[in-house]
């Protein structure tokens, strides 16, 4: 091989290399990116809470503190069985894999569903933004109310986006199209899955726990 | 596929195809370089259109052409386009999209679908954007403070989900740029041996990544607050008006090195080819792109001296607003040591880049007025303000950007545009520039507000000033643009390195192939080693 | 460049401002010296000459610009303690602003709208509040601004020489932004106690000729800033020839416009919103005695 060949070769390989661990290069950075959306919330959620003390803790007693317990479990096992997913693809078994994607989008969708109950709950007692028990509430509670909707819907939208990519990945996976060689699409949804799970592990304190 | 009969002669033009989707699909980076490109100068021309009806109207005090309702409209409607949709794309999707990947010797960037995607996002914004100007258009000006964006009735919220997506695109490009420069440098082109232009994109992007979500979720959280009321930002129900003005500006101040971060990375690269000249301090000027990112994170509050923040806070954003001087500071001396027994070339590129020098510097010297507490208590709000950051954003983003565009054009179009009236565009734009923007650090200074439709006669000679300025500036912004298109139709063909430049850029065809370059690359030197390798200037000719 | 310095710190802002102005204009033409030199020197030279580096050079150009800054932050915050420092006892003046007028409230209970009276060479807090949206109390002349946030109370405070100065509106507060303006009439001490007498508006008021008067309130209370008298439509419909025509209202109605319109349109706008228009117009309920409302609608009624 000439000195030439054996460069284009290397800049083939490095580009290959793009491919692979550039990808979750990518995708880190841009969980930072979803990591700076939130914060921003999290800030907001802070300096009310900060002002606000006492509104911020009565008005958290209305939320449902066993639906909120739940849902936590729900998604804390999803992320597990979407880490097995990924151990699962990494050794290409591909029938365990669909298992456990398959596990982890049905454990999505009831948190959404559990999430849509208590939703349902609140809008029912007029307790949302404009609602008739939200006109009556005091400055602080209303706050309260308005980042609860705000955070856990914007939460919500992104396990949403999550169970897409995880039946992408579903789909894919019975095409098929993984192998021991090749399975960087799931784990890179895979470090989606537990970023949204990791921000559940935030909010679910600070909105039901704390107040 | 017929090109290939060229041996690999062919430019990515020709391969591949002109049909529409050849363009509207491409995941070349070059090409979706020129479908920025384009874009980007078509707002630019609008939103500099409306620029002109803004002057036209302060010609008097009072009505000249239109009611205070309109102009408000105009000039938000100037800010938002200008800053969203032109000056942060500006640089990084276009110039940046186009070279970055061959300046690192790649054949494309490591996402080329995401760069593509990020395309189509900027049109989506740019689209919502602009469709506000059927429905009423908005009229808070591009800073949306609240409550007055909460309040007021009209398109806000379709703009600011516009304002969103264009923070989407840029987003990608910055993750797109990171990880290329990671993983795809071409062997031998160690982190030393990078075109400070690439330093600059890096920099930028990491700029890009951390803050344009902040922003991104803060101007959702005010449509939120306008579609459902939820309270935030909102003082009648509680809210906080001033900490939207922190979120926002916690973005949009390091938006500002956003900008001005790559065009600082074009300066670099446009004074040392045509000075043919090492750049003098290549680590410091790097690292300074790097401090400048940094820094850049803790400096908002400078623009909420007055908003009823606490002293204390006042005090110490003043105080760390002064630090970002310092490595600018450095990029100036740098660049001007650079000429130091050069060998000078004063083609259109290298006059863009005089032209930055100086207004820049003025942009970023009146910045300490304003980061100096008292004195800004008086400023802010007034057209100093204005007229610093025209100098900053014009003067120094869009004045860098065309260096890079006349300094490229040859590159990405294959032709030579005419020497003479680029020479003539570029002096008429330095010109009415400082007729435009000097009468108005003069008149903020004696104390007119800005986004002010009706003035104190004793302003209104210096507003005259000013619009005359701004027709002598259009006019040299369109003899540029004469000699662009001019030069796609009768241009003659330009050579691989017109300039003798040393980066990786010339050293392919003009325009390049579609993967770039026609054999293997490999970087023996740096990218400014003019004292030790000298290419040739294939184009001599140098209009006096 | 600068306005007149009327406030007792305004010197002291200035100084600052003159300092960063020689240190800029110092560095400026250092800069542009240079480049001409390099650029009249090495123009068109063909030779490659010895490389140049200097660390000496890159110490030096980043050590003293960063001891300059510091020197200029300290400058500007020395003064800035000072414009934010109110003295003890200072006369209390209450601003509240709203799209578009300022309401003053002085100590002594006078209210009042676009125009208010201070003694001069006292040291005066305002205290600034909003009803809307965020507006700025910027008074050029005393190098001072501050913004009127809602929900919340912010101040600054002045002391100035005797005079007529204008206030401006700094912050974007909408249509009519630019014409939020007031008068401050800073008047001696003696002269000052001697109007602050309840001087006797009322019975002055009877015998004035109402049309003047209004004209008069027409100007100073802020109608002006969205009413014209010329027939253009600004923020609000003109007032030219509006007396005993037909206004179509918002909501489909058509009235005619006598007195009773006219005076609830003063004291309750939002009751007939004029087609065609924002309900922006602020109600002046509380903020104009009888007297007033009866003067200006003479003035309206003389505008045919
Ligand atoms: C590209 C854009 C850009 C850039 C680069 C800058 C650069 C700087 N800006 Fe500017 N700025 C804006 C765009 C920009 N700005 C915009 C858009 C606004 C207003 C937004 C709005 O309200 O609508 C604004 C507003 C703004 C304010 C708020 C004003 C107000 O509203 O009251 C302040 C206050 O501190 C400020 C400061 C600075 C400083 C200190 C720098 C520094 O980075 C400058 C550093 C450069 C130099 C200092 C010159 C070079 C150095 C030398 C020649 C050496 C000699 C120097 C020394 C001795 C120090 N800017
Ligand atoms: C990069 C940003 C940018 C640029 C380039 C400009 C360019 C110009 N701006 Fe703008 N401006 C802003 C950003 C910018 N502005 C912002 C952010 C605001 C604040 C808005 C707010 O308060 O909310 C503002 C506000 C603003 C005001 C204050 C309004 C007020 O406060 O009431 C004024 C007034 O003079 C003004 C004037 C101008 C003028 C005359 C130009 C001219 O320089 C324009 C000249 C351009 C043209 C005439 C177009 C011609 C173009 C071509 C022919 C194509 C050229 C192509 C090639 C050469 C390839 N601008
Ligand atoms: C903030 C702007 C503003 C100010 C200040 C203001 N107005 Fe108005 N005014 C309006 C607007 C807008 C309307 C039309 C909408 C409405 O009827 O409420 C209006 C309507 C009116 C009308 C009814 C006009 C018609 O054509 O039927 C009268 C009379 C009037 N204003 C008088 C006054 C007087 C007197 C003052 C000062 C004491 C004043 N306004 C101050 C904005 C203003
Ligand atoms: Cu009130 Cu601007
Ligand atoms: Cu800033």
């Amino acid at each position: 091989m000439s000195v030439a060949e054996s460069i284009r070769a290397m800049v083939a390989e490095k580009e290959e290399l793009a491919g692979y661990s550039g990808a979750k290069f990518g995708m880190w950075l841009f969980l930072i990116t979803e990591l700076m959306l939130f914060a921003v919330l999290f800030t907001a959620y802070g300096v009310f809470r900060a002002l606000h003390l006492e509104a911020f803790h009565e008005a958290h007693r209305e939320l449902n503190l066993t639906l909120g317990t739940v849902n936590t479990l729900v998604l804390i096992t999803s992320s597990f069985t979407m880490a097995l997913a990924v151990g699962a693809a990494q050794r290409g078994r591909r029938s365990l894999t669909t298992l456990f994607l398959s596990a982890t989008t049905l454990l999505g969708i009831a948190f959404l569903f559990i999430k849509a109950v208590e939703y349902g709950a609140k809008i029912h007692h007029g307790l949302y933004p404009g609602g008739p028990a939200f006109q009556a509430l005091e400055a602080g509670e209303k706050l309260f109310f308005g980042l609860y909707f705000t955070m856990t819907g914007l939460h919500a939208l992104h396990v949403y986006a999550g169970i897409l990519v995880v039946l992408w990945l579903l789909v894919r996976n019975l095409l098929g199209h993984f192998s021991s060689e090749y399975f960087a699409p799931v784990e890179i949804g895979g470090l989606y899955w537990h970023l949204v799970d990791l921000i559940w592990i935030y909010l679910f304190p600070l909105l039901y726990l704390v107040g | 596929m017929a090109m290939h009969e060229h041996h690999g002669l062919a430019s990515f033009y020709e391969e591949g195809g002109n049909s529409l989707r050849s363009w509207l699909l491409t995941l070349d980076h070059k090409r979706i370089g020129i479908l920025y490109l384009v874009s980007i100068l078509a707002m630019f021309f609008l939103a500099g259109i409306l620029a002109l009806l803004i002057r036209t109207e302060l010609l008097t005090p009072g009505k000249t052409i239109m009611d205070a309702e309109a102009y408000n409209r105009i000039f938000t409607l100037h800010g938002a386009l200008m800053i969203f949709t032109v000056i942060i794309p500006a640089i990084p999707a276009t110039l940046g999209n186009f070279l970055l990947p061959i300046m690192l010797g790649a054949k494309d960037v490591a996402f080329p679908r995401l760069n593509l995607a990020s395309w189509y996002f900027y049109m989506a914004g740019t689209v919502l954007m602009m469709l506000t100007l059927l429905g009423g258009a908005v009229d808070t000006g591009w800073t949306f403070y609240a409550p007055y964006s909460i309040l007021t009735r009209n398109a806000v919220v379709v703009v600011l989900l516009g304002a969103f997506l264009l923070g989407m695109s840029s987003i990608f490009t910055g993750l797109n740029f990171i990880v290329t420069v990671h993983r795809l440098r071409a062997p031998g082109l160690t982190w030393g041996r990078l075109p400070l232009f690439i330093w600059a994109l890096y920099a930028t992007s990491i700029i890009q990544v951390l803050a344009t979500p902040v922003v991104g979720i803060t101007l959702l959280l005010v449509g939120l607050e306008r579609i459902l009321g939820i309270g935030i930002f909102n003082p009648a129900m509680g809210g906080d008006p001033v900490l939207f003005q922190h979120f926002f500006w916690f973005y949009s101040h390091p938006a500002v090195y956003i900008m001005i971060l790559p065009a600082m990375g074009v300066m670099s690269e446009v004074i040392t080819v045509h000075a043919r000249r090492p750049i003098f301090g290549y680590w410091a000027i790097a690292a300074s792109s790097l401090a400048i990112a940094a820094i850049s994170f803790l400096v908002w509050g400078h623009h909420m001296f007055v908003s009823g923040m606490s002293e204390l806070a006042g005090a110490i954003f003043s105080f760390l607003t002064f630090f970002v001087a310092i490595p600018t500071a450095i990029k100036v001396f740098s660049w001007t040591m650079t000429l130091y027994r050069g060998q000078i070339r004063l083609r259109t590129p290298m006059l863009y880049a005089l032209n930055f020098i100086l207004l820049f510097t003025i942009g970023g010297l009146t910045g300490l007025f304003l980061g100096a507490l008292s004195t800004d208590v008086h400023l802010h709000d007034t057209y100093f303000v204005v007229a610093h950051f025209h100098y900053t954003m014009m003067g120094g983003v869009l004045t860098g950007f065309l260096a890079g565009l006349f300094h490229w054009w040859p590159k990405m179009t294959g032709r030579l545009y005419s020497e003479r009236w680029g020479q003539i565009g570029a002096v008429l734009y330095f010109l009415g520039f400082n007729l435009t923007y000097i009468p108005q650090f003069i008149m903020g200074s004696q104390g007119m507000p800005r986004r002010y439709w009706d003035y104190l006669p004793e302003f209104q000679g210096l507003h005259v000033l000013s619009t005359i300025g701004s027709y002598v500036l259009a006019v040299g912004l369109f003899v540029s643009l004469g000699v662009i298109l001019h030069s796609l139709w009768k241009g003659r063909k330009s050579p691989a390195n017109p300039w003798g430049g040393l980066t990786l850029e010339w050293q392919t065809s003009s325009p390049p192939p579609l993967h770039n370059f026609h054999g293997p690359v490999k970087v023996e030197h740096g990218p400014y080693a003019y004292d030790r390798v000298q290419a040739k200037e294939e184009v001599e000719e140098v209009t006096a | 460049m600068l306005p007149e310095a009327a406030s007792s710190y305004a010197p002291a802002v200035d100084r600052v401002f003159w300092v960063i102005f020689g240190l800029s204009a110092f560095f400026f033409l250092l800069i542009v010296a240079f480049l001409v030199y390099f650029v009249l020197r090495y123009r068109n030279n063909r030779e490659v000459l010895p490389a140049f580096e200097s660390v000496h050079l890159e110490i030096a150009w980043t050590v003293i610009p960063f001891v300059l800054v510091i020197g200029i932050f300290y400058l500007g915050w020395k003064a800035f303690v000072i414009q934010r420092a109110v003295p003890e006892q200072a006369f209390e003046l209450q601003v509240n602003a709203r799209q578009w007028l300022w309401e003053f409230r002085t100590p002594d209970g006078q209210v009042s709208v676009n125009r208010v009276v201070i003694p001069a060479d006292t040291p005066v807090k305002v205290i600034l509040s909003s009803s809307d949206v965020i507006h700025s109390f910027y008074v050029p002349a005393f190098r001072m601004k501050m913004d009127a946030v809602p929900g919340r109370y912010t101040y600054a405070w002045f002391e100035a020489k005797p005079g007529t100065y204008t206030v401006l509106c700094a912050e974007y507060c909408g249509a009519a932004h630019s014409r939020m303006l007031a008068t401050l009439e800073v008047v001696p001490k003696e002269e000052y106690e001697k109007r602050k007498q309840p001087s006797a508006v009322p019975a002055a008021a009877t015998s004035r000729d109402p049309v003047a008067w209004g004209r008069e309130l027409y100007e100073t209370k802020g109608c002006n800033a969205c009413h014209s008298l010329d027939g253009t439509p600004g923020v609000g419909p003109s007032l030219k020839g509006l007396f005993g025509h037909e206004v179509r209202l918002q909501d489909g109605r058509v009235v005619k416009a006598d007195e009773n319109y006219i005076r609830r349109s003063i004291l309750d706008p939002t009751a007939d919103v004029v087609e065609g228009f924002n309900p922006v117009m602020p109600p002046f309920a509380g903020l104009l005695s009888e007297e007033e409302i009866n003067a200006l609608i003479a003035f309206i009624k003389s505008l045919q």
